[in-house]
């Protein structure tokens, strides 16, 4: 490349393997900016990159320079890819902190209230088809409590049995300096059937089930397939969230209570081989400390833990917007909500059974 | 001249069941082939095993000479561009973005050269306006564009379009056709396209191979294939 007299003179190829280091020289030339002829004769080759060079050259120049000696060929791949840029892309703009701030509020609180309706629509039609069951699935129920409980009884059996070795182990040091060793019974039971049990069963659950009922729906969105099932006059929420809804409900208790049990064996492990207690001792202060109420307490929290996980599960996945990546932060949102909304339940149900 | 692309004996299989067999095919350099057929006759399988996207149970495919197999062939891979059926465009990215995949990924041009030809692709597809946009935000009919001109990002040797006219209306179809024929003449690209759209095919293919149940039934021109005495190929004519 060189300018001579205002002229522009390319040779050889123009191409995206050569416009790179013909356009820095070009960059790095005073005269760029009064350049009122491009001379083509030598340029035997061109393509999209060459022609988008030519155009920089015209953008910036001060006048609109001239084309001279283009070959028809090279004439047409011009006409082809050149393009005149009227407009840059829309930037997209940014809200300031206080925009999202109040945005994060009015979604969050739109989020509440369609979950409200959802809510209803569910319990609704749950409690229809309790009834009916004339449009559910055969089997889905038993499916669905194979694939939250069965399939689950593995992970949270053993991640309970580790949280009453570790409320055993931590609460057992400080006993003994005090000489209270039998408390340890009532410490450890009273802790895994009203707080740690269902609360650690529910987080578990709200991140092996909720999330994969988020995805799972949210798939079925995006390909169209809940679309699908409307113009069937089929309903999803009957179709889809009652089983899992039905499923949920049942399954929860009973894996906070075998949470419970193995978090309770644990803390008998614990005062049997490290307190030195008996296994009647232990068993014995359990029964006489722990009250049907507490049963109660737990128990109720599950299936309230059980109810908010499904609806905040579905709720996200309904709401997906895009493609894979809208499933994936869709999932994301649904799991850090359930799992949110699971430790604010609990501490409302202590703050109601303290009162 | 020399064929651009070399299929010799490929055999192709889903588990036991046979999707291409006995395909010796020579497409040649500078043309725009289509690839005829009814659904299922395993054209796009054809296109895919050629990328190495669907692997081969038997036969040798060279493409540029260069047998796709070969670690050599990777360094190819920049002179092909695809059009997927679906677009396949990343979610992620906005449109003018994916395109830039390419360029910013393959060469070393500056970004201001970029940007012009990120611009000058979506003029030529007519998504001058689209660059900002997610292909969420765009039809079926804009996402296969987009896909087009993200294809064309690196003006490739060979580009292969798989359903290029599926779901566009005949005015967009007519003008992508064009570009295509465009492309051909004036950047001497070889075009691969698998379609069943007629109209599409007798405006742009310069040579047809037309597949019937995994096996080449013919290989010609327009002219020749509509007198050919095949059944399934008169079959095919006349339905559509």
């Amino acid at each position: 490349m060189k300018i001579i007299n205002a002229t522009i003179y390319l040779s050889g190829p123009l191409t995206k393997d050569t416009v790179g280091r013909i356009y820095d020289d070009y960059r790095q030339s005073s005269e760029k900016n009064s350049i009122e002829r491009i001379d083509l004769k030598e340029v035997y080759r061109i393509d999209s990159a060459g022609v988008a060079f030519l155009d920089i050259i015209k953008s910036e120049s001060e006048l609109i320079p001239e084309l001279q000696n283009v070959s028809p060929e090279i004439k047409e791949t011009i006409k082809t890819f050149s393009v005149q840029k009227s407009e840059k892309y829309r930037e997209k703009q940014r809200p300031n902190f206080f925009e999202n701030l109040g945005e994060n509020f009015f979604t969050s609180g739109n989020n509440f209230i369609s979950g409200l309706y959802l809510s209803a629509d569910v319990f609704y039609w749950s409690l229809h088809d309790l009834f009916t069951g004339k449009h559910r699935r055969k089997g889905s129920i038993i499916q669905q409590s194979v694939l939250i409980g069965v399939n689950a009884v593995g992970i949270i059996g053993l991640l309970s049995f580790i949280l009453g070795l570790i409320l055993a182990l931590q609460s057992s040091a400080q006993l003994r300096q005090l000489g209270a060793n039998i408390y340890i019974a009532d410490l450890v039971g009273i802790s895994m059937v009203r707080e740690m049990g269902p609360m650690m069963t529910a987080i578990i659950v709200a991140g092996r089930s909720g999330s994969a009922f988020t995805s799972e729906i949210a798939t079925m969105k995006i390909s169209e397939e809940l679309d699908a099932l409307r113009t069937m006059s089929i309903n999803p929420i009957r179709f889809l969230v009652v089983p899992k809804f039905l499923a949920m409900t049942i399954c929860m208790p009973l894996l906070v209570t075998m949470a419970t049990f193995l978090g309770i064996f644990a803390g008998l492990l614990v005062a049997v081989y490290y307190l030195n207690l008996s296994a009647v001792a232990y068993i014995n202060e359990m029964f006489n400390f722990l009250t049907l109420k507490d049963q109660v307490i737990g128990l109720s929290k599950s299936v309230f833990f059980a109810w908010v996980i499904v609806i905040i599960g579905i709720y996200f996945g309904f709401k997906v917007t895009g493609g894979a990546e809208g499933v994936g932060k869709v999932t994301t949102k649904s799991v850090v909500a359930s799992v949110f909304a699971v430790i604010v339940l609990d501490a409302l149900f202590s703050l109601f059974y303290m009162i | 001249m020399e064929p651009i692309i070399e299929i010799n004996d490929l055999e192709v299989k889903y588990g036991d069941f046979t999707v291409l067999e006995d395909i010796n095919l020579m497409i040649p350099e500078g043309k725009i082939t289509a690839i005829l057929g009814g659904s299922g006759c395993g054209k796009t399988t054809l296109i895919k095993s050629l990328l190495q996207l669907q692997p081969i149970a038997q036969g040798s495919i060279k493409i540029f000479q260069t047998d796709v197999d070969s670690s050599d062939f990777r360094n190819q891979l920049t002179k092909i561009g695809m059009v997927f059926q679906n677009g396949a465009l990343l979610n992620s990215l906005s449109v003018a973005e994916n395109i830039s995949i390419p360029l910013k990924q393959h060469t070393n041009l500056p970004d201001k050269i970029i940007n012009q030809i990120i611009d000058a692709k979506l003029n030529l597809v007519n998504l001058e306006e689209s660059g900002s946009l997610l292909p969420s935000e765009l039809s079926g009919g804009m996402k296969k564009r987009a896909a087009v001109a993200r294809a064309i990002a690196l003006d490739p040797r060979l580009l292969f379009c798989d359903e290029p006219s599926a779901g566009l209306d005949p005015i967009t179809s007519a003008s992508l056709d064009n570009l295509l024929v465009k492309l051909k003449q004036q950047l001497e690209m070889t075009i691969v396209i698998v379609t069943h759209e007629l109209s599409s095919v007798r405006r742009i293919a310069d040579n047809i191979v037309f597949l019937h149940d995994g096996r080449i039934l013919f290989q010609g021109s327009y002219e020749q294939i509509q007198h050919s005495n095949i059944g399934e190929i008169i079959q095919f004519f006349s339905s559509n």
